[in-house]
């Protein structure tokens, strides 16, 4: 490991410093109005705003579609964390093992996650409907009329449906475990393949542990993500049928684009969502921090 | 360097003078110029009435005013009631608003002048030439029963848009009633499998099922919304549960098709355009269906379009709609031109504009003695449609003052109801809601 040189602390911190300074600035700002403002009976205006103390948590906390929409979104990014720590890891090994077309592969895995989401949403939700949708057409063709469903009106296959549209979303774990697949140290690789190990086990055993860092960016970046998977629920289900799919940016999203005094309301969910979200890190950063302990 | 007296004096004369020219620039809806080339800063949002609707009348207005220019600034609909509360806040220059009739121009009432303040810079009478039901209604959306805009165009919902050659190729009269539209369904399944009998927007854009559920509530109390609106009435009312309950059975019948209570408003558009449902229910703001101009230009390949109340559930004569002021035009206090601005909104709500952007029937101008056609006496359903909505637009059962983000989620219960669910329960649920304050 290099050496710190004399001082060097110091111009880090210079150079760093206005960077710190504007996020501090800003984020102290939004904190502290979003905060001020969740105490509020006050519309997009901001003038007039009338003072209700806790009334808008209240609301909230006892508001059966708030609470679904937050359990909506860690269940939300419970599959899709799993699907990335075992399908996304799985294909991102077997693409960089040298299997051939795998330009095709790639792009075929991560042009959907360089796509609008919007778009995808959109398209996605088309697929889906039970008259002319692309699935049920398809199984129709096929004679399976039986298997046909109402994929985005009975609420656990509309439930089943997000889940599937965020599966498709994979490309950003594939191209993080890509990433670090190519620093792989291959002479561990080549001690597991002369100790007669298969290629599944070296997956398992081998290569799934070392990645364990890359798991960890993963994970947290789809579990923050997860809070604002906003328009794959708006545009495919709406958060329904009947807030089955809600999540707290379609819930949110409802109250900031309607007339009326309902931004100290919304403010007040927003408030509740990043107390969340900060809870969600804190563990994470412990339980890593744990591990990280245990393993030395 | 030393300044004499009367140079001082004429510089501070002169600074004197920059000052109050600059004060009498700077809005609080005072007049700059009433000479001199001047730009009037609209800004609407989409569909009231619509870009290139609005750049009709604009284009006349300004050919007549040469030394006036109009920008319209178009705001998405779904951002409108966001943007402009902060634009007026920030002082943005915004000379004429289109003010959107629900708990939004109560919102920004505070930000734009009372009519009295501007009503003598229109043509004189101007006041006179609006609806009375308009002006009536223009008044309940402020609190202190002042008016801070004027009427420009109606709208209600729901209604029903039907394809006028297929009903007389199949040989069926539009329907009445829900008895009728089951009928039509299972002709439809006989004749031409594949068409669903009607289609409306819904899944995502559960929001207008809400508006086709307080249609068939008006059938059984025409009094309904009303009394939720503006006098705190219950909304679990016998007579809202009766309509949820008619709802799933007009499903379970046949009568609407459950397989297509997954299409969005773009989607339910389609469908109907492409002849794949034979009729589509929606707003009146539909009515650019019934424009064969308008079908023209959209390639919307329908060759007869027709109007329909919502079929009835059981007396025809039941049939209505809610409807409401759609647009209604104020002058902020950020305004720099507001005598021209006055002089724009006369124009284009009762004056020549009217006919100009109304042309395509998107909206329905709120000026009395205005007939609806569709550009072509030629086309006698679109004819005879456009004065059916115009008809029912005049008398409806109640006002269509939305509550906004209560109408999302009221939907969504509706369409558990569709789907089988208990409708007292679902009253109750949405009572609970409304109750709650949250949406106000």
């Amino acid at each position: 490991m290099r050496r710190k040189l004399p001082g060097e602390g110091r111009t880090a911190v210079l150079f760093l410093a206005p960077l710190f300074l504007v996020y501090a600035l800003y984020f102290a700002y939004s904190f502290w109005f979003l905060i001020g403002t969740s105490f509020t009976k006050v519309s997009i205006g901001f003038s007039n705003a009338v003072a209700v103390g806790w009334k808008n948590y209240r609301l909230l906390l006892t508001d059966p579609a708030f609470l679904t929409a937050i359990r909506n979104n860690l269940l939300f990014a419970a599959a899709s964390i799993a699907v990335s720590l075992t399908v996304a890891f799985a294909i991102a090994v077997l693409l960089a093992s040298g299997i051939g077309g795998r330009r095709l592969y790639y792009a075929i895995f991560l042009v959907p996650a360089l796509t609008p989401i919007a778009l995808v949403a959109t398209v996605f939700s088309r697929m889906l409907q039970y008259q002319d949708g692309a699935l049920n057409q398809g199984l129709r063709a096929i004679g399976l009329d039986g298997l046909t469903e109402h994929w985005l009106t009975d609420s656990g296959w509309a439930f089943l449906a997000v889940i599937g549209l965020l599966a498709y979303l994979i490309g950003l774990p594939i191209m993080y475990y890509t990433a670090d697949l190519a620093a792989l140290r291959t002479d561990v690789l080549e001690a597991a393949v002369l100790d007669g190990a298969g290629p599944l086990l070296i997956m398992r055993n081998v290569i799934h542990p070392m990645m364990r860092s890359t798991h960890i960016t993963v994970t947290l970046a789809l579990l923050l993500g997860s809070f604002r998977a906003f328009e794959v629920v708006l545009l495919s289900t709406g958060g329904g049928p009947d807030n089955t799919t809600e999540i707290v940016g379609t819930y949110t999203y409802r109250f900031v684009t309607s007339a009326g005094s309902t931004i100290g309301y919304a403010s007040a969910a927003s408030v509740l969502v990043l107390i969340v979200a900060m809870l969600v890190s804190v563990v994470q950063v412990l339980v890593t921090r744990t591990k990280r302990g245990a393993s030395r | 360097m030393t300044i004499s007296r009367m140079t001082f004096a004429v510089l501070a004369a002169g600074v004197v003078m920059s000052l109050a020219a600059a004060c009498s620039n700077s809005g609080s809806g005072t007049d700059a110029s009433t000479t001199g080339p001047i730009t009037l800063k609209l800004w609407t949002w989409t569909g009231a009435p619509g870009g290139e609707a609005m750049k009709r009348a604009i284009d006349a207005y300004t050919k007549d005013h040469p030394n006036v220019t109009i920008t319209n600034t178009e705001v998405a609909a779904a951002d409108f009631k966001a943007k402009v509360p902060l634009a007026l806040k920030g002082g943005e220059q915004i000379d004429v608003l289109a003010v959107q009739p629900s708990l939004f121009a109560e919102q920004i009432k505070d930000q734009l002048l009372p009519v009295s303040a501007w009503e003598k810079d229109m043509p004189s009478g101007t006041m006179n030439k609006f609806q009375p039901l308009a002006l009536e209604q223009n008044k309940k959306l402020y609190s202190d029963g002042q008016l801070y805009s004027v009427p420009f165009g109606l709208s209600g919902s729901a209604v029903g848009f039907y394809n006028a050659a297929l009903l007389k190729e199949l040989g069926v009269q539009p329907p009445q009633t829900f008895t009728d539209m089951a009928a039509l369904a299972k002709t439809l399944k006989d004749k031409k499998p594949g068409v669903a009998v009607a289609v409306m927007p819904s899944g995502a854009d559960s929001w207008f099922q809400d508006e086709f559920a307080l249609t068939l509530a008006g059938q059984n109390d025409k009094d309904f919304f009303n009394n939720v609106r503006y006098h705190n009435g219950k909304w679990d009312t016998p007579a809202y549960e009766q309509a949820l309950t008619s709802l799933r059975k007009i499903y379970a019948d046949g009568g609407l098709d459950k397989n297509v209570i997954d299409v969005d408003y773009a989607g339910a558009e389609e469908k109907f355009a492409t002849g794949k449902a034979a009729i589509l229910f929606n707003g009146t703001w539909d009515s650019t269906l019934l424009s064969p101009d308008f079908r023209k230009a959209n390639k919307i390949a329908l060759t007869s379009v027709g109007a329909m109340p919502v079929p009835a559930v059981s007396d025809p004569s039941a049939r209505s709609l809610r409807s409401f002021l759609d647009v209604t035009m104020g002058i902020p206090k950020t305004a720099k031109y507001s005598k021209e601005a006055a002089d724009f909104i006369a124009y284009v709500t009762t004056g020549a504009g009217a006919d100009l952007w109304s042309k395509n029937l998107g909206l329905f101008p709120a000026v009395q003695g205005w007939t609806a056609r569709t550009g072509d006496p030629s086309f006698a359903d679109e004819e005879a449609g456009a004065k059916t909505i115009q008809a029912l637009l005049t008398s409806p059962h109640s006002d269509r003052n939305n509550m906004s983000a209560f109408s999302a989620e009221v939907g969504k219960k509706v369409l558990k109801v569709i789907g089988g669910s208990d409708p007292a329960t679902a009253a109750k649920e949405m009572q609970d809601d409304l109750d709650s304050g949250k949406f106000n």
